[in-house]
């Protein structure tokens, strides 16, 4: 793979506050992607089944921070595209998507991270998170058939949908001991609380025909619900 | 102590809660295609002159009925030009021909005509060895305790040969297929197997050996790659929709799904003792 990137970059001060916006632009060569229906189990011959193809991606990014007080953080969000092409190598070969640009598996049109601290006394200080991003591009079938007894779904170009907007709020609290003043261990304890309203954000989304009914059904997969946590850390 | 325990309950189940869960998800429908099912299939030791062909369409992927395709022209041509008409059964999307020749190593070339499209197609009758044997071995499957039942056959040495297994069992809805090639076995004797953790003494496969053509293989193996259990694992296929060797040769560029195959079959029945 190769590539190539521009970025222009404006950055602005004002006392507490500090905003920076970035665009970029890059482009990359040489970019595989397995052809439609690749099997990629025990496949002695994997050339068979990639194509070379070309991405390019571009994006703004926005950052506003407070950087003093006893409330500060950062809000940063960015816009961005990301995209790949990937003909085939005759005129008979339709390639991916028959040659024409389509969003590639990192692509994120929207990305916002808000990011907060308030210190109230030296004793306790608390922090939130808050993220939100478009889901990630993927393939779902358009329509299904009936094939000797076999039910299969038939499928429309890749990367035309999106698994559903990813987003969490985490939040924590630090109590940092007065203890700590007088001696050399210097301990705090956390206690955070992790995608606080348990939102189930889908890591995949897949299709199949249930077993024992016979009917078609949408199983979304997703790791972490609502994770509370304990820590302690320290120093000496 | 107790407290502890219980705080340690809760934390594990918060994360075996809800990995998995069947959702809504708004598919859009693509603008249905037909879909043909052409599969010849001579049985070892019958004539083989009643033969059906189904027509019907792509339908929403959460739809539970498959829509039929009625008023079709349908037949099959051989080598010779002779003419085996398939005639509508009304209602139903079966075109049924009771008078078909089937040939070993014969080229046979499929007509449908649907809606103003002519759709065509040009297949080979491929033969089939038999199966020699069935054995039952109950220490099979990834836990040794699963029953398996393996169909035994001699591959013929002189041609690359491939194959489609088809297993139907007493304690499931659906049958599963297997599509394979003589590559590593070419003149030896070999086997399929089924795939059934469930299976019970009493309960009945019906096995099924079908001599396929390398394309027929290709087409077969992606499609029971896209229709089943290899979705959402770490070697998933990226999802496509797999074309067959039916081409519209009206509007190609609204190709109709499904596959013109001509296989000589084996079937036997086995009951798990």
């Amino acid at each position: 793979m190769s590539g190539c990137q521009a970025i222009i970059i404006s950055n602005h001060k004002n006392g507490a506050y500090s905003l920076e916006v970035e665009t970029y632009y890059k482009k990359i060569q040489n970019r595989l992607d397995y052809i439609d229906g690749a099997d990629l189990i025990a496949n002695d011959a994997i050339e068979q089944v990639i194509l070379n193809g070309r991405m390019r991606a571009y994006g703004l990014e926005i950052m506003l921070k407070k950087n003093e007080g006893k409330f500060n953080g950062w809000i940063s969000y960015t816009l961005s595209k990301s995209q790949q092409q990937t003909p085939g190598r005759t005129p008979e070969e339709t390639g991916i998507n028959n040659g024409q640009w389509y969003s590639s598996a990192y692509d994120k049109t929207h990305n916002l991270a808000v990011t907060t601290a308030y210190n109230l006394n030296e004793k306790w200080s608390f922090g939130a998170n808050f993220a939100l991003q478009s889901g990630q591009p993927v393939t779902y079938p358009n329509g299904q058939y009936e094939y000797l007894g076999i039910t299969v779904p038939s499928y429309g170009l890749r990367n035309e949908n999106r698994l559903p907007a990813y987003h969490h709020l985490d939040v924590s609290a630090t109590l940092t001991p007065r203890t700590n003043k007088d001696r050399n261990w210097k301990g705090e304890w956390v206690f955070s609380i992790y995608n606080l309203y348990n939102r189930h954000n889908a890591a995949s989304i897949n299709f199949r025909q249930n077993v024992d009914t016979g009917a078609n059904e949408a199983v979304q997969t997703s790791i972490f619900g609502i994770v509370p946590a304990v820590s302690y850390n320290f120093k000496f | 102590m107790k407290k502890a325990t219980l705080i340690i309950v809760f934390f594990m189940s918060l994360f075996f809660t809800s990995c998995e869960e069947v959702v809504d998800v708004n598919l859009d429908t693509a603008p249905s295609k037909l879909v043909i099912e052409a599969a010849i299939n001579w049985e070892k030791g019958t004539t083989g002159a009643q033969q059906v062909i189904k027509l019907t369409t792509t339908t929403g992927y959460f739809e539970s009925k498959i829509p039929i395709v009625t008023g079709a022209t349908v037949y099959i041509r051989n080598s010779s030009n002779q003419l085996f008409t398939f005639n509508e059964v009304p209602k139903t999307g079966r075109y049924v021909c009771t008078n078909f020749k089937p040939k070993l190593e014969e080229q046979y070339t499929l007509t449908v005509i649907s809606k103003g499209n002519t759709y065509t197609a040009s297949e080979t009758l491929k033969s089939v060895a038999p199966i020699t044997r069935i054995e039952q071995n109950n220490e099979g499957g990834f836990t040794g305790t699963d029953i398996e039942i393996r169909a035994y056959y001699n591959d013929p040495g002189d041609a690359d040969n491939y194959y489609l297994y088809k297993y139907l069992y007493s304690n499931k809805v659906t049958s599963t297929y297997y599509a394979d090639e003589d590559k590593f076995y070419q003149g030896n004797e070999f086997f399929s197997k089924s795939n059934d953790d469930d299976l019970e003494v009493g309960n009945t496969i019906e096995i099924t050996h079908f001599g396929i053509s390398k394309q027929y293989y290709n087409y077969m193996t992606i499609l029971v790659s896209i229709a089943g259990s290899n979705v959402g694992g770490p070697f998933q296929s990226p999802p496509a929709t797999v074309k067959g060797n039916i081409i519209n040769t009206t509007d190609k560029t609204n190709y109709p799904l499904g596959y013109f195959s001509l296989c000589e079959t084996v079937t036997k029945k086995y009951k798990i003792e």
